[in-house]
């Protein structure tokens, strides 16, 4: 008995000492929203949208991160510990959000967020994956006590008890009143004894970049791939304007399509919405605006 | 399914609604909360979650915060304008009308004696709490802009700290906090008066519960044992002192709430309901669960017509009738369809035979249980008021 029990502190200090002596390093994942090779705008409208190519002018585009891992390349993944900032991010969740509260965006904010920031060890990682989402433990707890960015109304998705993962607000020239992304977990339901929630339907889709150099490349969350399979000009009847993630609407189908999620049951298909592309081509796309 | 009923009618045995009354109030169990609930003789103690006990500075900093129409974007709606207290808490209009003009697709429903309530909206057994509840009306945008401050935080908290009055009220009700003021303080305040709002001193309380045997009429007390028939099954899903589906309270383990299908529609022959008002289905998509809302209760019926989740039922006669017929039968248009054939309906809605006077005694019943305490006490009125 006091063998086992001396052997089990040394392999406590032997882990100890591993932990302490990892040297970490401070890192940050950084991303960029487009529309197709156009960098994105609140102020601008964007042609060549979805299956009719419509007309397009955005007020509202924030996404949550969570479970962001890097990844070597034999293939293993180590979790990117997010350091809190009080605003954008906690340990357990980061909020992209690229609008600036100008143009067609005056719901928003007029700070942005393009980046995600932890730490990790020191090594060499080649490769990125990151689910879009709020983890689930926190997913269902009273929001308006929650530290930011988990605070924020426009995200709180109070009809389903939880918060909007994505919400990519648009106007088309079909749907002048709105054509929306809001994406998030269905069939929720609470205990009354407990209030814990649980939902039916997670719709939390995984993006993976084998290669992706954190110095040198982006992330481009595009809008254009996003609706790429959509009719933005026409809303199902007796549905939610857009997707609203509820199943029934065939809305849905396309942008879950494009986010790499099954819809009612639909075949997964790799995901188009974003792409690992480098940081330089960007201000290229920029400039030619 | 049975046993669903059968815990309905260990419910309604527990409280003496048909048996000799008792009384489960444990008036020391709320003075040892601090708060004096005022509780009707024969009702049981609501439960508190924890995190938000009540005060009676809480509930009238609620009050306030209930009343007043700067809580929306365009400072026109406040809780109050689709939850009238001369109406027990609902507002007359077929269904409800947010700040913006949009039209809710569902009757704005009575407050009374939400503390005993399982959940929350006529069909979203996710919200289960009045502490998260409070958000959706201010803050939501589905399936309508409300009150519309959404992404306003920094406006809401301006506004309140503009009133002279909050100062006072917020470090009332939140003494040991420093910076009272705040959107989760709000909230909770305005839970806390939600759950506050109790009616159960209406003519049949006196009359069943405090030993008044002339409290109500003799045609009241026909329809009283009509109501609590098999033959007519009201009670079974209207239990209990709350006439209500399930209840939750302190000493008695805690029920999901009850949801129920009542034939209204059968749009396809199986059991189909308009598509942007499915109830329950709408939140779990199961297929079994289209045309379910929760089981309202029945106190203050009399005031607030018009009646079902949509408003499409105008008067209490009507209501009988719809009942009576064990569903609607919807002869023409996009809803055309029998409801008695829904293969959805409550086996509890099946249909009755109901002479003309017992129809009258029935309402006779319904409208005893208004409750005129309640719909004028000035501690649910309007704190703004000049009159």
């Amino acid at each position: 008995m006091k063998k086992l029990l001396l052997g089990a502190g040394i392999a406590v200090i032997v882990a100890a000492a591993g932990a302490f002596g990892q040297s970490m390093e401070n890192v940050s994942v950084n991303f960029r929203a487009v529309v197709g090779d156009r960098a994105f705008d609140c102020r601008e409208s964007y042609d060549g949208i979805g299956t009719t190519n419509s007309k397009m002018t955005v007020s509202d585009f924030r996404i949550y991160v969570q479970d962001v891992r890097l990844v070597d390349k034999k293939g293993r993944e180590t979790p990117l510990k997010l350091i809190p900032d009080g605003n954008y991010q906690t340990d357990k969740v980061a909020l992209l959000d690229f609008e600036n509260g100008e143009g067609n965006c005056g719901s928003g904010t007029k700070e942005l967020n393009t980046s995600v920031r932890g730490e990790v060890p020191k090594g060499k990682y080649v490769g990125l994956k990151f689910l879009i989402g709020v983890p689930e433990e926190l997913n269902h707890l009273d929001p308006a006590s929650q530290p930011s960015p988990l605070n924020i109304s426009r995200m709180m998705w109070s009809w389903q008890m939880g918060y909007k993962f994505a919400r990519i607000d648009t106007k088309t020239a079909g749907r002048p009143n709105g054509y929306v992304l809001h994406l998030g977990s269905t069939k929720c339901t609470t205990d009354a004894a407990t209030a814990n929630t649980t939902c039916g339907t997670s719709n939390r889709p995984e993006f993976a970049f084998e290669k992706f150099d954190l110095t040198d490349d982006v992330v481009a969350v595009d809008l254009k791939a996003l609706f790429a399979g959509a009719n933005v000009d026409v809303n199902q009847a007796n549905t939610a304007a857009g997707c609203m993630s509820f199943e029934g609407d065939g809305d849905c189908l396309p942008v879950f399509t494009s986010l790499g999620l099954s819809f009612e049951g639909s075949a997964v298909k790799k995901q188009t919405f974003m792409r690992a592309e480098k940081a330089r081509s960007g201000m290229a796309a920029v400039e030619r605006r | 399914m049975n046993t669903f009923k059968l815990s309905l009618v260990a419910v309604v045995a527990a409280l003496g609604i048909i048996g000799s009354g008792f009384s489960l109030l444990d008036p020391g169990a709320a003075a040892a909360e601090g708060y004096n609930w005022n509780l009707p003789k024969g009702f049981p103690t609501p439960m508190v979650p924890p995190g938000n006990p009540m005060s009676d500075a809480k509930v009238e900093l609620g009050r306030h915060l209930f009343y007043d129409p700067r809580l929306s974007v365009n400072e026109k709606t406040s809780c109050a304008t689709c939850h009238l207290q001369e109406k027990a808490f609902t507002d007359g209009r077929t269904t409800a009308v947010g700040t913006t003009g949009e039209i809710h697709p569902r009757n704005s429903m009575s407050l009374a004696n939400l503390a005993y309530s399982p959940s929350f909206n006529w069909a979203n057994p996710a919200v289960v709490r009045l502490e998260r509840h409070a958000h959706l009306p201010i803050f939501g945008e589905f399936p309508i802009v409300e009150m519309g401050m959404a992404g306003k935080e920094d406006l809401f908290v301006a506004r309140i700290k503009a009133e002279p009055r909050y100062e006072k009220l917020f470090h009332d009700a939140y003494p040991d906090v420093e910076n009272p003021v705040s959107i989760p303080n709000s909230i909770h305040a305005i839970a806390s008066f939600v759950r506050s709002l109790i009616s159960g001193n209406s003519p049949y309380d006196r009359y069943r519960y405090q030993g008044q045997a002339d409290a109500i009429s003799d045609s009241a007390k026909r329809g009283e044992k009509l109501f609590f028939s098999e033959r007519m099954e009201c009670f079974d899903c209207h239990a209990g002192f709350n006439l209500s589906g399930t209840v939750n309270f302190v000493g008695k383990s805690i029920e999901n709430a009850q949801f129920e299908n009542n034939g209204l529609y059968n749009i396809d022959g199986k059991g189909g309901y308009p598509a942007d008002n499915t109830g329950l289905f709408e939140i779990t998509k199961k297929p079994e669960d289209m045309g379910k809302f929760k089981v309202p209760t029945l106190r203050n019926v009399e005031l607030t017509a018009p009646y079902m989740h949509d408003g499409s039922i105008a008067t209490l006669e009507k209501v009988i009738d719809h009942y009576r017929a064990g569903g609607r039968t919807i002869k023409d248009g996009k809803y055309a369809g029998n409801g008695n054939l829904s293969p959805l309906r409550s086996d509890f809605v099946r249909g009755f035979i109901l002479t003309p006077e017992e129809k009258s005694d029935l309402i006779a019943f319904l409208k005893s249980l208004t409750d005129t305490e309640f719909v004028t006490n000035p501690r649910f009125a309007d704190p703004w008021s000049k009159k």
